[in-house]
């Protein structure tokens, strides 16, 4: 392991321990939900969701979780990040811990049960440090559904749409440097020939971006905040579309703004992902500790732009099925 | 799977994972960016609930709307010439009019060194009433004179993100005066063009222009503001120079991520020279000032609404003195002021699976003031409503029906309807054959309705035109069949039309005729027993009114190729011939018979680029000129470098030579063309 994956692990360590020092006795507050009463293949494990319930993602994942697992009175219990410091008897009362986002996964990561814990609603990039236990002496099964497709799935995707495109653009910054480097080797595994930059800060985007566009045929967006945000949006699809360079997003909204095509996973299908993995665990106690991406997803295409670009691309449905061939065949 | 993560490059994430609350926040930043990408607007709304959580997680705005996308050539329902940033910096060209030489079947010239006009398939004189202009979906068409006035455009060359010629009548979607053809230019995005550039421009006849431009952004908000100067000694055989200011820019400002807001604004002013055989040599001072502000909301990638108010103002200060010869003279007021009100709205959406509807209302008030025009020094306005539907329905997936129609009605004519419909059949997906008919009408400006020129001189009152019989709506009925076809990996786009286009009720001047109380023109005798002689004077004047007719067909062709970002060749031929009983205006000669461009650009090593355009066209007279045109061809290169000072700044130097291959005259025969050399050089900062 490298040493500067245990720099972070150690801060996340520290960082653990500083908030169990500041985190005396105070008032719990526990949700449960218990309106399946009488379910006759009720699920028996013990359910314990930590996330924001204010969070609007968070309230309609545990929503969606509510009503996909058929669970009995008193199996699902809900807390806040701040309130685990307090619960310790919850975490350890529980068959299962699953963290919705990082202030989750940050608030059980020293934690001293042996409950198992599945972290979600994480990109693999940060994911991968919370199911690699920092301590080294974490005394529980950890597991991760992560947020974002494999890069495989979104260039089996371009492969689809754009047979015979050759040259691939993207622009990373150090949140997606992972991911970038990772595209770019599978990229070129491919035979692609790929043109990126490295964004330090939003001065640069115009002028990078104009720079690989030059010689590209197509631009991947990676998730990246500094990268890809409402203000600047804007600016990579009109300049895309000035040089009739698609744009690959990773969401539907992105899609709706102007890219071409994404495939991703909505908040549904990550609740129906995430019920799967739960009812595996109950049923061999396995959890996915290498971390896995979702299975299930979704492929959105702009026929707008496609057509002003004088596109023709293939339908959704029928992109699936060569996903879904080209996945089975590897 | 091990990924490595060593923490000096990923500075973000070591501070996301230190520091707990605001780590909270931007990572959920960045999985509600995945997931509020990927939900439902509901979610979003909920999301933007939190003010720094909004930051992120606000849904991406809705950026290539399918009122900012072009449309595709292969389903379009016309023939259309896109004209785009790489065509602009390729041509060298250094007027938004003469830009238009890149489109076939269109003509451009200078009645002066200051009035560009640019028509297509003839039918024009120095104004040119029948082409509809518009920027970023504002009409620029003139309520005065009819046409626009390229010199006065608020708008820099450098603001044009792309143009879009529809090359034939189209007032189905965009009303009366889309009578020939449509120019519709989209300027770019304030956030496109951030940083500072300055542009200087010297050339031969005394060209000196000067662009300062800033763009930048604020959240969500961005902006770009140019101001220029323009200085040109014009024709040398004419008084004509111009020195004109400009002030302009663009706002664009995320409202949420379905409400945008787009502001442009210009003003432009100064001193512009004149004078003709009939009018003493003067300097005119012109000014004008235009905004526009639109409002679109996004309900969804299919369905939008927008609402739009535009304001124009132009006003042009020409009073003199004229000594006609013989003891005659007159004080004369030829300013012109005009202004523009105008308000639409338009909803887009789809009605079912396979069909697209777009529809709206407008209403407009015009209102000028022309002293010497209309022999009075008061305003006279044109109210106009305005009602259109255009429906786009797949029948099947390779055949599109387009069909609308506009209904107008105004203060100067009867409401007129001018529907169109067409068919294009993609027999392969990647080429189409198209049908078009349609029908369009041009209102007569507040000028043709009510002409009235009358030179009150020491001695008399002299009339010399007057519009007669009520002049309406001019009438146009067009066909054509086209295609379009997209090969070599879509690097080549080719398309070809034919057309036929009859004209009805053309307005025009007739020879010095009398008029008498019945309506009747008489040329040599006196009005019968029963009528009375209108002529103040009893002399003749010249009549203008719905005196002819016209038929034009041709045909056209036109090819776009950029095999790699680096080259790129345009081609366009047109052949048109025009018949008409040219009553009076030579309707048959004012297009030429044969135009052709050819556009060629080559990017090469070290930032060097290389281009040339031919532009030609055969013998033609515009529209009351009085002076037949001979054929002409001139030859444009341009060589140009950029030189990248450092990582944000670049300089680049071009050079453009333009030169007339045959001896000849613009316009008129005063209008001497000759060859021209401009240097450029452009610091820019980004």
């Amino acid at each position: 392991m490298s040493t500067d994956v245990q720099t972070i692990k150690q801060q996340l360590k520290e960082e653990a321990a500083i908030n169990r020092s500041h985190s005396p006795f105070s008032t719990v507050v526990v949700v449960v939900l218990g309106f399946l009463l009488f379910s006759p293949i009720a699920m028996a494990a013990k359910i314990l969701v930590i996330g924001d319930v204010e969070h609007p993602l968070h309230q309609k994942l545990i929503h969606g979780l509510s009503k996909e697992l058929t669970l009995k009175p008193g199996k699902l219990t809900i807390l806040r990040p701040d309130q685990i410091a307090k619960n310790s008897l919850a975490t350890t009362q529980a068959d299962l811990i699953i963290t919705l986002g990082l202030s989750a996964a940050k608030s059980v990561n020293n934690l001293n049960s042996d409950t198992p814990i599945l972290f979600t609603l994480l990109p693999k990039v940060l994911a991968d440090n919370f199911i690699e236990c920092p301590t080294q002496l974490c005394p529980q099964k950890r597991g991760a559904l992560f947020l974002e497709q494999p890069m495989n799935r979104r260039l089996n995707l371009i492969h689809l749409l754009f047979p015979d495109i050759k040259k691939l653009s993207f622009l990373y910054g150090d949140f997606s440097a992972s991911s970038a480097n990772e595209l770019d080797e599978l990229a070129k595994k491919a035979g692609y020939i790929t043109d990126k930059a490295h964004i330090e800060n939003k001065d640069q985007l115009s002028r990078k971006f104009n720079a690989v566009l030059e010689q590209s045929e197509l631009f991947i967006a990676l998730p990246d905040p500094l990268i890809h945000n409402r203000n600047s949006i804007p600016q990579l699809l009109l300049g895309s579309y000035r040089y009739n360079i698609p744009i690959i997003g990773f969401s539907k909204s992105y899609v709706s703004a102007g890219a071409i095509a994404a495939v991703f996973s909505s908040l549904e299908d990550l609740t129906k992902e995430l019920t799967l993995l739960i009812q595996t665990f109950e049923r061999s106690g396995q959890l996915p500790s290498a971390g896995r991406y979702p299975s299930l997803y979704r492929i959105q295409i702009n026929r707008n732009v496609a057509r002003s670009m004088n596109l023709h691309l293939p339908s959704p449905s029928l992109l699936r099925k060569g996903l879904l061939a080209l996945e089975e065949g590897t | 799977m091990f990924i490595k993560l060593p923490t000096q490059q990923h500075p973000t994430l070591k501070i996301l994972i230190r520091n707990s609350s605001k780590t909270s926040l931007f990572i959920s930043a960045v999985i509600s960016c995945f997931l509020h990408l990927t939900s439902s607007p509901v979610l979003a709304d909920n999301a933007d609930l939190d003010p720094i959580n909004s930051y992120y997680l606000e849904q991406a705005p809705v950026v290539l709307s399918a009122t900012r996308l072009s449309q595709p050539q292969l389903e379009a329902p016309a023939a259309v010439t896109i004209i785009d940033r790489e065509m602009i910096k390729a041509s060298g060209l250094k007027e938004i009019a003469e830009l238009f030489l890149l489109v076939p079947g269109m003509q451009v010239a200078h009645q002066n060194g200051h009035y560009p006009t640019a028509t297509y398939h003839g039918l024009s004189d120095e104004y040119s009433r029948r082409m509809q202009v518009l920027i970023d979906g504002s009409s620029m068409y003139l309520p005065t004179v009819g046409g626009v006035l390229w010199s006065d455009l608020p708008l820099q060359m450098e603001d044009i993100e792309r143009i879009e010629v529809i090359r034939g009548p189209n007032a189905a979607s965009f009303g009366p005066n889309s009578f020939l053809g449509v120019i519709n230019i989209t300027t770019a995005h304030a956030s496109q063009d951030p940083g500072l550039m300055v542009k200087a421009v010297t050339g031969e006849k005394g060209y000196r222009r000067l662009l300062l431009r800033h763009g930048g952004s604020n959240g969500d908000f961005d902006y770009r503001i140019n101001a220029s100067y323009l200085e040109d000694d014009g024709f040398s055989t004419l008084h004509d120079s111009q020195k004109t200011s400009t002030l302009n820019g663009r706002l664009d400002y995320r409202a949420t991520s379905r409400d945008l807001l787009q502001l442009n604004f210009g003003y432009s002013e100064g001193p512009r020279e004149k004078g003709s055989e009939t009018f003493p040599e003067r300097t005119q001072q012109r000014e004008a000032f235009y905004q526009t502000l639109r409002w679109e909301h996004h309900k969804n990638q299919d369905e939008n609404f927008s609402l739009q108010f535009l304001y124009n103002y132009s006003n042009t200060e020409d009073r003199f003195f004229n000594n006609f010869g013989s003891g005659i003279t007159a004080n004369i007021d030829d300013s012109q002021k005009a202004e523009r009100l105008d308000l639409e709205f338009q909803h887009t959406f789809k009605p079912g699976e396979s069909t697209r509807l777009v529809w709206g209302l407008g209403v407009r008030r015009d209102r000028i003031k022309m002293p010497f025009w209309l022999d009075q020094n008061s305003y006279e306005s044109n109210y106009l409503q305005r009602i259109f539907a255009n429906l786009e329905w797949h029948i099947f997936d390779n055949l599109i029906l387009n069909t609308g129609a506009l209904y107008e009605q105004n203060s100067v004519t009867d409401p007129a309807w001018s529907p169109r419909i067409a068919l294009n059949y993609l027999f392969l997906p990647t080429q189409s054959a198209r049908f078009i008919a349609t029908r369009a009408f041009r209102t007569p400006t507040i000028t043709e309705k009510n002409i009235n020129v009358v030179v009150h001189t020491n001695i008399e009152d002299e009339q010399l035109f007057k519009s007669v019989n009520d002049p309406n709506s001019e009438r146009a009925d067009y066909v054509e069949i086209g295609y379009h076809g997209i090969f070599l990996n879509h690097s080549l786009n080719a398309d070809f039309k034919v057309y036929r286009q009859t004209f009805h009720q053309l307005i025009g001047k007739k020879d010095r005729a009398y008029l008498c109380s019945d309506g009747s023109l008489l040329y040599s005798a006196t009005c019968p027993p029963s009528n009375s002689l209108l002529n103040p004077s009893g002399d003749k004047f010249t009549p203008v009114g719905n005196l002819d007719s016209a038929v034009n067909q041709g045909y056209e062709m036109e090819v776009n190729y950029r095999p790699t970002r680096r080259t790129l060749i345009h081609a366009g031929y047109s052949k048109t011939k025009i018949f008409s009983r040219d009553t009076k205006e030579d309707f048959s000669e004012s297009a030429p018979t044969d135009t052709f461009n050819l556009l060629v650009s080559q990017k090469l090593q070290n930032n060097w680029q290389i281009s040339s355009a031919f532009y030609y066209r055969s013998e033609m007279e515009w529209l009351l000129s009085g002076s037949p045109l001979e054929s002409h061809r001139r030859i444009d290169f341009t060589l140009s470098k950029m030189i990248k000072l450092t990582e944000k700044e670049a300089l680049t130097l071009s050079f453009t030579m333009q030169t007339a291959l045959d001896e000849g005259h613009e316009f008129d025969s005063d209008n001497y063309l000759d060859d021209r050399g401009f240097l450029e050089i452009e610091y820019q900062l980004q």
